[in-house]
């Protein structure tokens, strides 16, 4: 076989999956390799560029009393030192390597949204470019990268600093929740014929599971930041005590997102490490079922123990107790996987590579983070040590020593799927030893610091009490560590002369060891068939497997060749259920990332005149979007005839079944939204003495009560439609839609009226600010359900294409979910602000 | 290749190592010998915790001591090359000493307080300042 | 080069460097050490570090001598075919993960049982003190009424209770050498009991971020006692000595009229200022700026004059004073004992 398995040499084929042409090309490709690839370089020069500003912080704490830079740069730096490396390194190249990678490690083409990968990596790209270009007027944010209120607030950071922070990390979160998104659906409907769910690669197992934390927990965040810059720029009350506000509401909800957060980057990081582990000993995973359900375990369990980053906010001991018992507990499932691992090795024989040396470094460092954690997660020892430099020395062995030795290891080990190349042994060796010693000199003494009460993130310390020479070793620990990196990038940019090498240089058992190194766009050529966890290691051929699946993977190599096809498979047993086209270049992505960018960045400056233009950008952008004008022509009766018989559908549109996901996950993202609104509105009540304030009055009930009575009616009429086929019920259909439509209208039209009828506003009272946010937010969701209401009642009427029907069909049941959906917040929400306060 | 790579990186070590030494030179000079030899040492810790306890640096920029970066009065880096102690008098060790011990007698209105040093104080900071003079730099 | 090899030296002693005071520093810049016994607080939460230290010591000898076993004995690849996971290494994964369960129990239990202990003191405090974090320095408080600043004074040997606030931003008041920290939060009172058993003066420091100069919100406990320690209440909480030498009549004038005034009081005088420290009994203290500076008329007059560049961002503003009105200020300034 002269072509590496997978390759194709049809031109047509390559043609048509190869990145846009032309000059500007690069501003429309869409796909997963090139837009993956783009990611890790950003996130890449992001983390050197917050690594230089720690140098420069550590320069500063080399000597007491250091005069090298004044305190508010240093605390410039130290603010997006930490927003750097936790909101655009970590999590951004993390996402960016699964993006990269993932399609080619489950055997199949592509994300599901490609154009939805571009939209996510510029909406990235601009969001750090934003957050950056506070430099420029020397106004970089300078309230920390957890940004407690009230130092955050309008009245103590009344300069744009916090600003550009807020809004360049919505839109940086904004694109971590989409790249999440696409993955759960990635991992879960895309994968290769054969791929069972007990077969998917450990890493995208940890994505899996990283990424459905994204959706929560970002959202959290989103939501704080919306507080924040809505008490800055509208002048709400959600963190001002003196008007019912919280303080402590900003700590409960960053730290719902921020101790996730850890285990968002920890994840991943530990499934790059189940990954090489068996390749470099040659074994499989002692447990793959046990390492699966620690990373799940994690995963849930790291959504109960935010509270242990507030442990001196002075909280109730039993409160405290179940937050330490989480913190500790939490250490179980790791410390299950820190034993697969060792079992493994054990087993196995040992080549010692590179990446295998870098996953050793992550051992005895992470290790080491992961029992200071367990200390820190006992309150009274976390009494004297949090906030000083033990934790700084506790996190940095996590997140250095957890998740930066295995990304190291990661692009040892995968660079032949990233350029093609391997990078070289030796100063990989050199790479290894620098970043490993230089680490621990560095960020041990920093334990040590913390003991001799050194607080975090102070600008000087004075001279005398016996902080000078533990600083000074870490400040030269920090430049070897530099060192370290600087070889990595010298080894790398080496290794860009070299030839591409074999397609498994590693000898490695996973599916993207199978296609080309570096792989062709489109990963597999004829998609691979799956028989084991080690596909590499247990079968002689890939392209061998029942009569079916071998038949509809040779004619998926040969047809359709003039458009890109993915395929959608059955989430537990991986057979071939959907073909479907995934899409075209397109400059809609850039736009919308644009459009969003300047309707952010005018925000900054009071400059709301641009800002809606900015958003009528995005939104025009969106419209083209969603209605491609190029869709694919290449049809084949004959051949869609016999996928059929095999029961699997051809869509020359966007796949039903993703569809559908995608709407379980919006919903899902809508329902944290209105969680968090609720958790804000209760906990603001518990907080206050007197809620709602005298001064709010209630009032046009009968108007809200009648409103609710029409969502609810509305949704009865829409619930029958269940009733009805496509086929036969069509016109009874669009009769429902319609009614149901008119019902929701009249519904808003009435609870506006309603909220109209109120004495109080939003800046008066924390219960004003959160009164009309949730209003915002109720008749927000009852817009979507209208415009999903509207494009299915367009399609049922206009849309009589035979091909289509599914995709019609599908649109009816979004729109019948999402009034579902609907319908729930509105009357959470009509609970929560009309009867809540006489229950209470 | 690989030896080229290797040798940009050693030579980024010394480069690394050279960046913190400079930075550190920037800030504490050599601790100057405000006597010969024997008691050298001694000497200037001990002026240099009166420097500190005084106060000194809180308007003076004073190489060596930590925090010492005042811009209210003149800075005292190479202090024996100054012809002029507060404009004045001629910078001999008598009047140095003497201004330190009692500015205000010697210039009722200057800005600088009588601190009530005793002459040994006065002597010991008189002594680090001129130090100066046999730095190398 | 000299030089270098001194810090080569410095460096290399580090081992050996137990960090004590220089003798001829005040005690306020002494180093502190979170495990040093010297409270009582802190002495039971050293008791639960070396109980963590030595358990995670433990694992981590346990985890890296197995993990070094396993790397360095002879192993297998595995062979062509389908491939098995194996079992017979299983047991490493039952006892380990079986261990790492029992140690973390153990450390729950133990973690529930040391926070009963310090939960309240055996004995209820008799003192209680108020602390307002500010930006960037402590409001010492004593039943309603501001009596000190960044410098506290408590009855060694008997716990002491703080009641601790903010009006503006979020602080962090933690003494290394006696207790663990509590956050000053505003709209969110906390309070905090400690005991000294030793007399002694005890560094503390603000450990949540709370601003530009949230590296130099420093304060001083000075433990003393009981008897003192009520000389000091006694004198803290008195009227200011009215000025005595002309100079210092001429500097209280001032003070008045060059807006000090406006932001500091002197309990006894006109001046009630609210926005900085109280002055009453300035000079008895041991620093300024928050415990960064010894209290000694040449830091002051540098304070007075060039606050700014002492500590850059802080609340007072440089005062542009005449050289002879300064001297004036600072005789006054000095007779506030």
């Amino acid at each position: 076989m002269s072509l590496p398995y997978g390759s194709s040499n049809d031109d047509t084929f390559i043609e048509t999956w190869k990145s846009a042409a032309g000059p500007f090309a690069w501003l429309r490709a869409v796909n997963n390799s090139p837009i993956g690839k783009r990611f890790l370089v950003t996130g890449f020069a992001f983390f050197l560029i917050g690594g230089i500003q720690a140098l420069f912080m550590r320069l500063q704490l080399a000597k007491p009393e250091n005069n090298l830079m004044s305190p508010e740069l240093y605390n410039q730096l130290m603010s997006m030192h930490g927003s750097t490396m936790l909101f655009l390194f970590v999590v951004p190249i993390l996402e960016g390597l699964a993006t990269l990678l993932a399609p080619s490690m489950l055997g199949t083409r592509d994300l599901p949204f490609p154009r939805l990968t571009a939209f996510a990596y510029w909406a990235y790209l601009f969001g750090g470019v934003l957050m950056y270009s506070s430099f420029l007027l020397g106004v970089a944010p300078n309230g920390g990268w957890f940004a407690y209120v009230p130092l955050t607030g309008p009245e103590f950071s009344p300069g744009i600093n916090m600003d550009f922070w807020l809004l360049g990390l919505e839109l940086a979160e904004a694109s971590g929740i989409i790249s999440a998104f696409e993955l759960i659906i990635a991992v879960l409907a895309m994968r290769a014929p054969g791929m069972t769910l007990g077969r998917i690669p450990v890493f995208l197992w940890a994505m899996l599971v990283a990424s459905s934390m994204i959706l929560f927990a970002f959202m959290t965040v989103l939501i704080a930041s919306l507080y924040l810059e809505l008490d800055r720029k509208l002048g709400t009350a959600f963190f001002s005590p003196e008007l019912g506000g919280s303080t402590l509401l900003w700590q409960h909800l960053f730290w719902f997102f921020g101790h996730p957060e850890v285990y968002i980057q920890f994840l991943p990081a530990a499934g790059i490490v189940s990954m090489i582990i068996p390749v470099f000993c040659r074994q499989p995973l002692v447990s793959y079922t046990a390492v699966v359900l620690a990373l799940v375990s994690t995963g849930v369990m790291s959504f109960g123990l935010w509270a242990h980053h507030m442990f001196t906010t002075g909280m109730p001991d039993i409160t405290a107790s179940f937050f330490s018992t989480m913190s500790i507990v939490v250490a179980i499932p790791t410390g299950l996987q820190f034993f697969v691992w060792i079992a493994t090795i054990w087993r196995g024989k040992v080549i010692w590579k590179t990446p295998m040396l870098f996953v050793m470094g992550f051992m005895v460092n992470f290790l080491i983070g992961g029992l200071t954690g367990v200390m820190l997660g006992v309150a009274p020892f976390d009494w004297q040590v949090h906030d000083s430099y033990f934790v700084v020395a506790h996190f940095h062995y996590v997140l250095i020593g957890g998740v930066v030795f295995p990304l190291i290891a990661g692009f040892y080990y995968w660079m032949p799927k990233i350029t093609g190349k391997l990078m070289g042994e030796r100063l990989g060796r050199w790479n290894f030893w620098l970043m490993f010693v230089g680490f621990n000199v560095a960020f041990f003494p920093m334990h040590l610091a913390g003991f001799r009460g050194m607080p975090r993130r102070v600008y000087t310390y004075i001279e005398g009490i016996g902080l000078a020479n533990y600083n000074l070793i870490s400040t030269l620990g920090a430049f070897i560590f530099a060192t370290g990196i600087l070889v990595f990038v010298l080894n790398f940019l080496a290794s860009l002369r070299q030839p591409n090498t074999d397609p498994n240089p590693w000898g490695a058992y996973s599916l993207e060891w199978a296609t080309s190194s570096p792989p062709p766009p489109y990963a597999f050529l004829t998609l691979p068939i799956v028989k084991g966890r080690y596909p590499l290691w247990e079968q002689e051929q890939l392209d061998k497997g029942d009569e079916e699946t071998v038949d509809m993977v040779k004619t998926l190599a040969s047809w359709p060749l003039s458009w890109q096809a993915g395929v959608v498979t059955d989430v537990f047993t991986g057979r071939l259920r959907e073909v479907f086209w995934l899409a075209n270049p397109s400059y809609m992505p850039i736009t919308l990332a644009t459009g969003l960018a300047i309707s952010l960045g005018a925000m900054i400056f009071d400059s709301y005149w641009l800002s809606a233009l900015g958003l009528v950008i995005a939104l025009i952008a969106y419209l083209v979007w969603m209605n491609p004008r190029q869709r694919p022509t290449e049809n084949d009766k004959t051949i869609e005839e016999k996928f059929k018989r095999f029961g699997v559908a051809v869509y020359r549109y966007s796949s039903p079944t993703i569809a559908r996901w995608s709407l379980f996950l919006t919903m899902g993202i809508a329902l944290t939204t209105l969680g968090t609104f609720l958790f804000t509105y209760f906990f603001l009540s518990t907080n206050t003495p007197v809620w709602p304030p005298e001064s709010a009055k209630l009032g046009g009930w009968t108007a809200a009560v009648l409103a609710q009575l029409f969502t609810v009616s509305g949704l009865v009429i829409v619930a029958w439609t269940q009733r009805y086929s496509m086929a036969g019920g069509r016109t009874k259909l669009i009769r429902h839609f319609a009614i149901a439509s008119v019902l929701d209208f009249v519904a808003g039209g009435l609870q506006i009226w309603a909220y109209s009828q109120l004495s109080f506003s939003w800046t008066s009272h924390a219960y004003g600010s959160i009164f009309y946010l949730l209003a915002a937010f109720q008749l927000f969701m009852l817009i979507t359900a209208l415009v999903m209401a509207s494009i299915a009642l367009f399609r049922l009427n206009f849309n009589h294409d035979p091909a289509e029907q599914e995709r019609v069909q599908v649109t009816v049941e979004n729109a019948r979910r999402s009034n579902y959906v609907m319908l729930a917040c509105w009357l959470a929400i009509f609970f929560t602000l009309y009867l809540s306060p006489h229950l209470m | 290749m690989f030896r080229g790579a290797l040798i940009i990186a050693g030579l980024a070590v010394i480069l690394h190592i050279g960046v913190i030494l400079i930075s550190l030179e920037r800030v504490k000079a050599k601790p100057p010998l405000a006597m010969p030899d024997t008691t050298g040492r001694v000497v200037s810790q001990e002026a240099s915790s009166l420097l500190k306890h005084y106060g000194c640096g809180g308007c003076h920029y004073i190489p060596g001591i930590a925090g010492a970066n005042g811009k209210v009065g003149p800075g005292l880096e190479q202090f024996a090359n100054r012809a002029y102690i507060a404009g004045h008098l001629p910078n001999t060790p008598e009047n140095l000493v003497h201004w330190l011990m009692n500015p205000q007698r010697l210039e009722p209105g200057t800005a600088m307080p009588t601190m009530n040093l005793t002459s040994t104080e006065a002597k010991l900071i008189a002594g680090f300042l001129y130090g100066y003079d046999n730095d190398a730099r | 080069m000299a030089t270098i090899m001194m810090r080569v030296r410095q460096i290399a002693g580090i081992a050996l460097y137990l960090g004590l005071a220089n003798a001829q520093e005040a005690s306020w810049r002494s180093p502190v050490n979170v495990l040093s016994r010297k409270g009582l607080v802190a002495d039971q939460i050293s008791t639960i570090w070396w109980f963590l230290f030595s358990t995670a010591s433990l694992v981590f000898l346990v985890v890296i001598t197995l993990l070094l076993i396993a790397l360095f004995k002879k192993g297998q690849a595995v062979p062509k075919g389908p491939v098995q996971e194996n079992s017979s290494v299983r047991p490493i994964l039952y006892l380990g993960t079986g261990l790492t369960i029992i140690v973390l129990l153990i450390t729950a239990v133990y973690t529930f049982i040391s926070m009963r202990t310090l939960a309240a003191p055996s004995q209820k405090p008799a003192l209680t003190f108020e602390i307002v974090g500010k930006q960037w320095w402590w409001d010492v408080r004593y039943e309603g009424e501001s009596i000190s600043a960044n410098e506290l004074h408590i009855p060694s040997g008997e716990p002491v209770h703080f009641s601790l606030h903010s009006d503006n931003v979020i602080h962090s008041f933690w003494l290394p050498d006696l207790a663990g920290k509590r956050d000053l939060i505003p709209g969110h009172p906390n309070s905090l009991w400690l005991q000294a058993d030793e007399p002694g003066t005890y560094r503390g420091s603000c450990a949540e971020f709370c601003g530009v100069q949230h590296g130099k919100m420093n304060f001083t406990v000075i433990a003393e006692p009981r008897a003192a320690f009520e000389t000091w209440l006694e004198h803290a909480r008195a009227e200011a000595n009215a000025a005595v030498s002309e100079e210092a009549r001429v500097g209280q004038a001032i003070f008045m009229q060059q807006g000090c005034a406006g932001c500091h009081s002197i309990r006894g005088t006109a001046a009630q200022g609210e926005i900085g420290p109280e002055l009453t009994h300035l000079s008895s203290r041991l620093t300024l700026a928050a415990a960064n500076i010894p209290n000694t008329t040449g830091h002051l007059a540098a304070w007075i004059v060039d606050s700014q560049s002492i500590k850059p961002g802080n609340r007072m503003p440089s005062q542009k004073l005449s050289g002879e009105d300064l001297q004036f200020l600072l005789s006054y300034l000095m007779e506030l004992n």
